[in-house]
């Protein structure tokens, strides 16, 4: 209960610090909310074709109309929440679990470790994010599957480097040097003490690599290399959309706003989160 | 600084090594027999597969192939394409001159619209045209580019006719007319975040004593600015240039896709799309160097221009 409290302390503390982040904050729940509930709330079948209603344009039957083959646009929008939210999430969980162990043993350790992970993690770095996603698929074949797990190991280098930095820092702290005289292990060390230190800035890292992994999903959908037809996913409608962009535009920008929607939440969300950890930067 | 200098540009050959061995082995790990993807669903004779296979040293044990992929990479040479049967390095080079144009026009686009933008909205902090730049460029950024591309398509080129939407001219010339769009959309998206780091630098300067001293006795304000504000504050706009080129050659992927330009990226899509195994290595192996050559390039900038900085620490 008393967690529960604190909890709701933090968000008050929050929500009075950065009113923005705030609402960036309310509107990703709220999507969260219709990704769990896709089937619930959406009017149609996101994958019914019905032939004889294709390319209907806004109306109370079809909020957002009707693609190429009669299918409820409004409906794939919502189901499309739920492709979009399972990959970002799959992308920035692994990558985040990784990096987080990565930055926090080779910036505890120092000296051969941390010059052995840092090397790999410097061949990893050495991909532009899209680029070992596409050798990946190539390699493997495509699916949401493959996609996210490429991209994650993209984006473990700019995590473990940013624990890592923080690492170094807190390791020559008091703190560590009384735990160390007590002969705690190391892992008690690491795990215990040194970890919640670093989470301000994993959190802020993480929500900001929601952002770019939704943009990099959506771009490997696009590209026909994410997830497989006929799964209701953004990119993928953006890319369908495209081929009839001068006839029906309505498909783009129901997905174009969904996407530009989430990506802004989770940047103001992020700006927010390090407003709110690091006090400096509140405005006066 | 020269040693500095030798040890960044030699890390460059493990980093390399590393990244084709991945290169090679991903490829190598995938599934489906090369030979049998090569003829396309054709029938043929065990010789003619044998053959095929012997074509492409295909026949030799995984490490051996890797030496003489390495081997001949150092020369220059690539290897066939699986499916067009040409060098895959004079394929690269057909199409790298598109692609290099449109990047270049690109970060051209990227600089003449942030860095404007940043000094005006750190000047004129705070008022109207701060918050409409703020706003604009937040939601550029978080626009996907084929996105912004499409929106360019229906406005720019199908209902006002002003541009050629798709293809490519003839001449670097012409060139300028077609890519003039994606390079823009391709632009738009990193302008946010430059003119914002630009902002932030700028805003610092401008609190500093000795801008105070400059507008004390008198001086332009222009001159203050530009000469003084400006040149300190560009530092942090380099290096995430640097950190973003490799960025924005990858994002020119979507653009060619949006507009249907043929270039390196539409090459990528086509080799990953048809398992063309030689083509998608040398690609990826070739854009890996480039970007990693640029990020080189940029730290030893980087400490030329900022003595201070600790070459130990890095």
């Amino acid at each position: 209960m008393s967690y529960l409290m604190k909890m709701l302390k933090k968000i008050r503390v929050f929500a009075k610090t950065s009113k923005i982040g705030t609402i960036a904050g309310i509107v990703l729940i709220l999507m969260i909310f219709v990704a769990v509930f896709a089937d619930k709330l959406a009017p149609y079948d996101p994958n019914e074709i019905n032939l004889l209603k294709t390319f209907e344009p806004c109306s109370l039957q079809h909020i957002f109309g009707t693609d190429i083959s009669g299918r409820d646009i409004f409906s794939r929008v919502i189901f499309g929440t739920r492709t979009v939210f399972i990959g970002a999430i799959v992308v920035v969980g692994i990558s985040t679990f990784i990096g987080v162990i990565a930055g926090l043993v080779s910036g505890y350790f120092g000296s051969v470790t941390d010059s052995v992970i840092s090397r790999i993690l410097d061949v990893f770095s050495a991909f532009p994010s899209l680029l070992l996603a596409f050798v990946v698929v190539a390699a493997f074949g495509t699916g949401l599957v493959n996609t996210a797990i490429a991209l994650s190991v993209v984006y473990i280098p700019l995590m473990a480097r940013v624990v890592r930095s923080v690492t170094l820092g807190q390791k020559s702290q008091c703190y560590v040097e009384a735990c160390r005289s007590l002969h705690y292990s190391d892992a008690r060390i690491i795990f215990n003490h040194i970890l919640p230190n670093c989470m301000p800035i994993i959190v802020v890292q993480a929500t900001t690599n929601m952002s770019y992994s939704l943009l990099d999903l959506a771009a490997m959908s696009f590209l026909g290399l994410g997830v497989v037809p006929p799964q209701s996913d953004w990119g993928a409608m953006l890319s369908e959309g495209s081929k009839y962009i001068i006839k029906a535009p309505n498909v783009c920008y129901a997905a174009g706003v969904a996407i530009i929607l989430c990506v802004i939440c989770f940047n103001l969300l992020g700006d927010g989160l390090q407003e709110y950890y690091d006090p400096k930067l509140r405005k006066g | 600084m020269a040693k500095y200098i030798t040890k960044r540009i030699l890390m460059i050959i493990p980093v390399m090594l590393v990244t084709s061995i991945i290169v090679f082995a991903l490829v190598k790990l995938s599934p489906g027999d090369p030979v049998l993807n090569m003829l396309n669903g054709k029938q043929a004779t065990q010789e003619t597969k044998d053959a095929l296979a012997a074509e492409f040293n295909l026949d030799r044990p995984t490490v051996e192939q890797y030496f003489i992929w390495l081997k001949n990479a150092l020369t220059g040479d690539l290897g066939m394409s699986y499916k067009s049967r040409l060098p895959v390095t004079s394929m690269i080079a057909d199409k790298a001159g598109i692609t290099t144009q449109l990047v270049l026009m690109s970060m051209g686009m990227m600089f003449a619209l942030s860095i404007p933008l940043g000094i005006v909205c750190a000047i004129k902090r705070k008022s109207v045209i701060d918050i409409i730049g703020s706003v604009l460029t937040y939601v550029c950024s978080a626009s996907p580019i084929f996105l912004t591309g499409l929106v360019f398509v229906i406005y720019l080129t199908y209902k006002n006719k002003w541009f050629p939407s798709f293809g490519t001219g003839d001449s670097v010339a012409e060139n300028f007319r077609y890519l003039f769009l994606p390079a823009l959309a391709l632009a738009l998206n990193e302008v946010a975040l430059l003119s914002r780091i630009l902002r932030g630098a700028m805003i610092e300067a401008l609190d500093s004593n000795y801008i105070g001293t400059a507008i004390a006795k008198g001086m332009p304000k222009r001159t203050v600015y530009i000469t003084h504000a400006l040149k300190n504050s560009m530092i942090p706009v380099v290096t995430i240039t640097g950190m973003q080129i490799g960025f924005v050659i990858i994002s020119s992927v979507l653009v060619e896709q949006v507009f249907g330009i043929s270039g390196l990226g539409s090459l990528i899509i086509t080799a990953v799309k048809s398992n063309d195994y030689p083509l998608i290595q040398g690609t990826t192996l070739l854009l890996v160097l480039i970007y990693i050559v640029i990020n080189t390039i940029i730290d030893i900038i980087y400490v030329i221009v900022d003595p201070r900085i600790n070459l130990e620490k890095r």
